[in-house]
């Protein structure tokens, strides 16, 4: 499989009308993006100590620039797989309105300038952190593991981890057991979100031949992985409120949310015939992006609150 | 009088945008870095020996 993409079949040309700046934004994957903000912001208001409202909001840009930048990347390299995917057949290059080079030397100038002005201006601990995210998407998971195992997406999805890490190092300088929880909630996170997912499209997945679980253990197997990932996932997210880096709300919400979410991943698991098995799987999938982003908030809210009244 | 085509008409309308997208990307770093750099020296860039 490695390599094929050099293969391509997308014009090196482009558009003869030239590529629009809507379609460079479209590389950032803006979606992904502002998952990532919002992580990241987190990760610097639930730190301890402050940072100039001035560098924080560079350390944000950076952080979120950093990750677009690993999603053009990202785009360059799967651009073969991508023109084959319903869900990303529309994407700029497979549709040929950017080309493979273009969408290379964005990424890499991006990724560059991100953890340059992260590094120079923030601190280094947290270049080094948005340095090794944009590697780790793109040299593990993107170029090594989505083509080789179906265990891609639980540990490629350290990458997606990494942002309330960064945006903790930006205020504090370091590494910590709060920053290391918030990292292995969205670890934990990701592969029932991504299973559930894949579930659905699973025969897109076959037909590319990316080995997304479904694809070589059986829907069976996928559904027994989510089940098990979100009974270590849902005590895990409860955590923070136990080692004080969130308060009461935190601890109520995250059990309401885990309830719901397990009773979802529990219906995948029981649920395995027909449209209804579909459904379970696609009502998982959009629960999960609902519960991992009010977690973020509940948690965000506290310490907001917190500061406000200090 | 040498007509452009509707191809060419556009390709120039995104070639401008293009460039106006980078001069502002650039300008948007200019004001990040000069923003950065005041807020790090903070007070004592008035307080150096003369």
């Amino acid at each position: 499989m490695q390599g094929t993409h050099l293969d391509t079949e997308f014009s090196q040309l482009g558009p003869v009308t030239g590529s629009s700046v809507g379609d460079f934004i479209e590389l950032l994957k803006p979606r992904v993006m502002s998952l990532v903000v919002f992580t990241a912001l987190t990760g610097m208001v639930a730190a301890p100590g402050s940072i100039h409202p001035v560098l924080g909001v560079i350390a944000l840009v950076a952080i979120a620039i950093g990750a677009g930048a690993a999603g053009a990347l990202n785009m360059w390299y799967d651009a073969d797989i991508d023109g084959r995917m319903a869900r990303t057949a529309a994407r700029p290059i497979p549709r040929g309105r950017l080309t493979p080079d273009e969408a290379l030397s964005f990424g890499t100038v991006l990724s560059v300038f991100s953890i340059l002005t992260l590094g120079v201006l923030v601190n280094w601990t947290a270049g080094a952190l948005l340095a090794l995210t944009i590697g780790f998407y793109l040299f593990i998971y993107t170029m090594w593991l989505k083509r080789l195992t179906p265990q891609n997406i639980v540990i490629g999805g350290a990458a997606g981890s990494f942002p309330p890490m960064i945006g903790w190092a930006a205020v504090t300088g370091s590494i910590s057991v709060d920053s290391v929880l918030m990292f292995l909630i969205i670890f934990m996170w990701t592969p029932p979100h991504f299973w559930a997912l894949a579930l659905y499209r699973c025969r897109d997945y076959e037909r590319v031949g990316v080995p997304m679980l479904p694809v070589v253990a059986g829907p069976a197997e996928t559904r027994r992985q989510i089940w098990l990932y979100s009974i270590v996932l849902v005590p895990l997210a409860m955590l923070p409120s136990a080692i004080g880096l969130a308060g009461i709300v935190y601890a109520i919400s995250s059990a309401i949310l885990g309830a719901v979410f397990l009773y979802l991943a529990w219906r995948v698991r029981k649920v395995t015939e027909g449209r209804e098995a579909d459904a379970a799987a696609r009502q998982l999938f959009a629960f999960s992006i609902l519960y991992l982003f009010l977690l973020f908030a509940v948690m965000l809210g506290e310490h907001a609150v917190a500061r406000w009244v200090a | 009088m040498n007509e452009m085509s509707d191809d060419e008409r556009e390709r120039r309308k995104r070639q401008r945008m293009r460039s106006l997208a980078i001069a502002l990307a650039l300008g948007a770093l200019v004001a990040l870095f000069y923003a950065a750099t005041i807020v790090r020296l903070g007070g004592n860039a008035l307080n150096r020996a003369m």
